[in-house]
């Protein structure tokens, strides 16, 4: 399954990448404040995320163009999606200069994620496929809080 | 500390609602649409409660000098939305997301502890492999249950 590829290189990088982005705005909140800093972040990726439409949509046009021809109502909530988003710049850059540092950060927030998306596999919250907690569904989520700790406990 | 294990905690939901509502507002948007909106809709959201908390912007209050590149950030974040959707058709769903939280933990650990000097490494790296067999679980279980599915 783990062919090695160029591709398996970039998922690699791609990682790299966002634990290096959450270390800058951390770093950025440092000089400003976490708010301040993911207001920022928020309003520069608005501009490369244009970019990157303009420049992307046009190559991937075959793929696309079901998506634009057949256009529903969007349900208005998901919009908050960016919502979420905004928090999430600002309560990472409090925890990555406190105690927990960058990796017990990344460990917890990992952890934080199955559980959310669980409970909402659970109950079927904001449209997502019922699927009830099993035993055989928490061993990730055991094994992730497992590993937060050894990091965590690692550091200090 | 138990405060600061709740933030983290807290934080990691916000990125799982921030992904479940904006991969459906890609189902119908598409990736590049989708991710534009999730940045103007945090940003619109950012400016009242930046413009509510502070009287004045604390960047351009400081005296001390900051690096250009700390103001990329945001920068790297709309590109990784790209390149994931990319990966994403290439390696598929399990493969793509074990390997960037591995490259994600490997590369946190790094900076972790190149900038601050403290306890044993391999505590670290263990721990960094318990989590990237969690996640292949977690990613190969949510594959193989879609793909039953369907």
């Amino acid at each position: 399954m783990f062919s090695f590829s160029k591709y398996s290189l970039l998922a690699l990088f791609a990682g790299g990448l966002l634990a290096v982005m959450i270390d800058i705005n951390s770093a950025l909140a440092v000089h400003s404040t976490p708010l301040e800093t993911s207001w920022l972040a928020h309003g520069i990726g608005a501009i490369v995320a244009y970019v990157i439409a303009c420049v992307c949509l046009p190559i991937s046009k075959s793929t696309a163009s079901k998506a634009t021809e057949y256009q529903p109502r969007v349900p208005r909530y998901l919009y908050l999606g960016g919502v979420a988003g905004a928090f999430t710049v600002v309560l990472a850059s409090v925890s990555v200069n406190s105690q927990m540092g960058l990796a017990g950060t990344l460990a917890l927030a990992l952890a934080g994620q199955l559980l959310t998306t669980m409970m909402c596999e659970h109950f079927g919250w904001l449209g997502v496929p019922k699927k009830s907690i099993s035993s055989v569904n928490s061993l990730p989520l055991l094994l992730v809080v497992l590993g937060a700790l050894l990091i965590i406990v690692g550091r200090a | 500390m138990l405060l600061l294990v709740f933030v983290a905690l807290i934080n990691g939901t916000c990125i799982a609602l921030s992904r479940i509502l904006n991969g459906r507002l890609s189902t119908y948007k598409g990736v590049f649409r989708a991710s534009f909106t999730n940045h103007v809709v945090g940003f619109a959201v950012l400016s009242l409660l930046v413009l509510i908390t502070s009287s004045q912007l604390e960047l351009t209050a400081s005296d001390h000098h900051v690096d250009w590149w700390l103001y990329m950030g945001g920068a790297i974040g709309a590109i990784y939305v790209a390149l994931n959707s990319y990966l994403m058709t290439n390696l598929g769903a399990t493969t793509t997301m074990t390997l960037v939280i591995s490259g994600q933990m490997l590369v946190g650990i790094a900076i972790d502890y190149t900038s601050t000097a403290n306890g044993p490494l391999w505590i670290r790296l263990l721990g960094a492999i318990i989590i990237v067999t969690g996640i292949f679980i977690a990613a190969h279980y949510q594959v193989r249950h879609s793909t039953n599915e369907n």
